[in-house]
């Protein structure tokens, strides 16, 4: 393009003279900014793609994560639900097995008593601490020596055991108390449903 | 220094801060990245977490199964009585059904120890005088018709004439706490 001398010559202000050349490896500084630009470019655009995969692997763990707690919290839920549960069931199954029924074995007592003997008392109790066992007293008035043998075999058949036995005799009339213990009591009792010792032994005059 | 010194000072900086400019982003992405470990290992703490807890949850629930279908046989009879006032009138009404000779009743509520799902319980005092047979039948069909009562104590002897007994007897009604939600 070309300047009129004199008119470029109008422009320029009054200076001094023309500072010196900067020295050769000053070249490098120009060339050190275009390379920086250049990589600013390239290594900007490589970071901003893997920012954007980072941000979604984050946003995956996280909710992977809080899917993970969430699933936790709620198995941590049932299990403490189904531990109140288990301690219910056996709560009742304690009261089941502490319940078991006091009829038939008062009817095989009543039965096992012959014409020369007359029951005067019989008395039941459940131990309050342990109710599986049952304490059982009675009052004979008779003339049959085997009459008390023969009560408490009918006892055994029921499924009784029995244990610290005491027996005494005054005017004529035996005292026996023992404390009873069901055999069986580790088998569970039937459910009510289906349960054929739960009903009741007639009882005829 | 002159202005070709300024003006290669000044392209100095500027790529400087070119390249730190750079450089922070690559530190934020590098932040982002640890971020994303560190959930990633808190995910797999989390899961193995609950791994084991489905394996003590599947345990329990074998375990527990066969108590919790005792449970659930029993619990409507358990269930009879919902109150003070239900469990008395359950058997008072027995014993009206029966028509046996009632000496004496009496009721009270009493306290469980240490028991959950049962905290209370109705306490039934009376007192029969009547046949043997009648009476002795009445206990059975109690036991039958209420399987989840039981007769705490029992006093059977001579009644006033014939082939009556006088039968004291203190039968407890239990009343269930409230059940929670069960698990799934």
């Amino acid at each position: 393009m070309y300047i009129p001398k004199r008119v470029l010559h109008d422009l320029k202000t009054e200076r001094p003279d023309i500072a010196p050349p900067l020295p050769p490896y000053m070249r490098l500084v120009p060339i050190g900014f275009y390379a920086s630009v250049v990589g600013c470019i390239v290594f900007a655009s490589l970071f901003a793609v893997q920012l954007v995969h980072a941000r979604a692997d984050l946003q995956q763990q996280t909710a992977r994560g809080a899917e993970a707690k969430k699933q936790l919290d709620q198995a941590t839920a049932d299990r403490k639900s189904l531990e109140g549960q288990a301690k219910r069931a056996s709560d009742f199954v304690n009261w089941v097995e502490g319940s078991r029924n006091i009829e038939p074995l008062v009817t095989v007592i009543t039965r096992s008593i012959g014409e020369k003997s007359s029951l005067i008392e019989l008395k039941i109790d459940r131990n309050a601490d342990s109710p599986t066992q049952v304490k059982l007293a009675l009052k004979l008035l008779t003339t049959d020596g085997h009459q008390l043998d023969r009560t408490l075999e009918a006892v055994a058949k029921e499924g009784f055991h029995s244990y610290s036995a005491r027996e005494s005799q005054e005017k004529g009339a035996i005292s026996y108390e023992t404390t009873l213990l069901w055999e069986n009591r580790n088998v569970p009792m039937p459910v009510p449903a289906a349960a054929p010792a739960g009903k009741p032994t007639a009882v005829g005059k | 220094m002159n202005n070709k010194h300024l003006a290669a000072l000044v392209v100095i900086i500027a790529s400087i801060l070119l390249i730190q400019v750079v450089l922070q982003v690559h530190n934020h992405l590098a932040g982002i990245r640890r971020d994303a470990d560190s959930a990633r290992q808190r995910a797999i703490a989390t899961e193995a977490q609950l791994q084991g807890q489905r394996i003590a949850l599947d345990a329990l629930q074998r375990d527990s199964a066969p108590l919790l279908a005792y449970l659930h046989a029993w619990e409507p009879a358990l269930a009879a009585a919902d109150s003070p006032e239900a469990g008395e009138l359950i058997i008072s009404t027995l014993i009206k059904q029966s028509g046996l000779v009632s000496l004496a009743q009496k009721y009270e509520t009493a306290t469980i120890k240490n028991s959950v799902a049962i905290p209370k319980i109705v306490r039934a005092e009376l007192t029969f005088e009547d046949d043997y047979a009648r009476t002795l039948n009445w206990l059975g069909q109690t036991e039958h018709d209420l399987p989840a009562s039981r007769v705490s104590s029992l006093r059977i002897e001579r009644g006033q004439s014939g082939n009556d007994v006088r039968m004291e007897i203190q039968l407890d009604l239990p009343l269930p706490s409230q059940q929670e939600s069960g698990a799934q």
